[in-house]
């Protein structure tokens, strides 16, 4: 049995010849072959390639398979509105809407696909002899809460491209 | 600039990050190399392939505690005794399988003459003959590795008490023991 010696004895020495005979006597070290090395240092690094792989594995899947979902999200959502479109005639295929498009650019007064002299054309003779058609009877180009010869001048201006 | 300590080595194995992890090991191992071997040396009892298998199952050994692998005290206390205790199984299993312990390894050259020629293992055994392994084990810890009594209870998994007991009786043996008495 241990007898562990008091808390205030000083911690014991050897003799410094006793302390140099036992070094002197220790077993020399073997010389370690290169290859065991090397061997060691692959298998580490195989190893630890392994054990942290699925962290890579995660981003390598995980990217293209978000990706694939969110084209696959974006199809039936493309299917689903050009089906409620279609069920409510104003699907681009229906003869209905090509000739009232849904949404003509408010600068397109004169509703021929492209904005130019003629919208400003078509402002001024509106003005000077008003009619009915919704595009010009709420025309304000320049969007100052009025429809006058102001906006044909903005019409005019943007057509020859001096704004 | 400062080396890389042991501390900053394993959290870089930690972090997985390739090849920095692999190097980082790689740094460890050859830090620690022969101090390992040393450890290995000493149980394997002047078997040079012994000494050299457990030296590498020790540094797998090491290497599956990754990742979370956390220095609490200094690497070579954690290491002392995981080569020990790898020396110990790799000669129970020579022992289970002998008609392979005498096959030398191939990649193992043969063992060459010691640089020291002072160095004699038989000479160990005589100094420290009155001892038992356990004091034996303590002495060498502390006198010839110069290990910390504080670092060697934790190699040991022993308390401090004991290591101290365990050196004052050593050394009261050799004293009174007649092959070393008169270093004293």
């Amino acid at each position: 049995m241990n007898v562990p010696p008091p808390n205030d004895q000083p911690e014991p020495k050897l003799p410094p010849v006793l302390q140099a005979a036992l070094r002197d006597a220790q077993p020399t070290l073997p010389e370690v072959p290169p290859t065991l090395d090397q061997a060691i240092v692959n298998d580490s690094r195989r190893y630890l390639r392994l054990k942290f792989a699925p962290r890579n594995y995660a981003l390598k899947i995980g990217l293209p398979l978000a990706a694939a979902a969110a084209i696959a999200f974006a199809f039936v959502l493309y299917l689903v509105n050009d089906y409620a479109e279609q069920l409510s005639g104003l699907s681009p295929a229906s003869p209905a809407a090509k000739q009232t498009p849904a949404h003509p650019h408010p600068h397109d007064l004169n509703a021929d696909g492209t904005r130019d002299i003629l919208d400003a054309f078509a402002l001024a003779q509106h003005l000077k002899n008003p009619t009915q058609h919704p595009h010009l009877a709420n025309a304000d180009p320049n969007a100052d809460g009025q429809t006058n010869a102001d906006d044909v001048d903005f019409l005019a201006q943007h057509a020859v491209a001096l704004r | 600039m400062p080396p890389v300590t042991d501390e900053q080595l394993v959290a870089r194995i930690n972090a997985g990050h390739h090849p920095a992890a692999g190097q980082a090991f790689e740094a460890l191992y050859r830090r620690h190399r022969d101090y390992v071997l040393h450890v290995t040396t000493r149980f394997a009892h002047g078997d040079t392939h012994l000494a050299l298998d457990a030296m590498q199952d020790t540094f797998t050994t090491l290497l599956r505690q990754f990742p979370g692998f956390t220095l609490t005290a200094k690497l070579t206390t954690y290491l002392y005794p995981v080569a020990k205790n790898a020396t110990h199984a790799a000669a129970r299993q020579r022992r289970r399988t002998p008609t392979n312990a005498d096959a030398p390894l191939p990649s193992v050259p043969a063992p060459q003459a010691p640089d020291n020629p002072a160095a004699d293992p038989t000479q160990l055994d005589h100094l420290l003959a009155p001892l038992s392994p356990e004091h034996r084990e303590v002495v060498l810890l502390r006198f010839v590795d110069d290990m910390p009594l504080a670092d060697i209870a934790t190699a040991l998994d022993l308390p401090l008490g004991t290591v101290k007991s365990r050196l004052h009786h050593a050394l009261t043996k050799l004293r009174e023991h007649p092959a070393t008495k008169n270093f004293f």
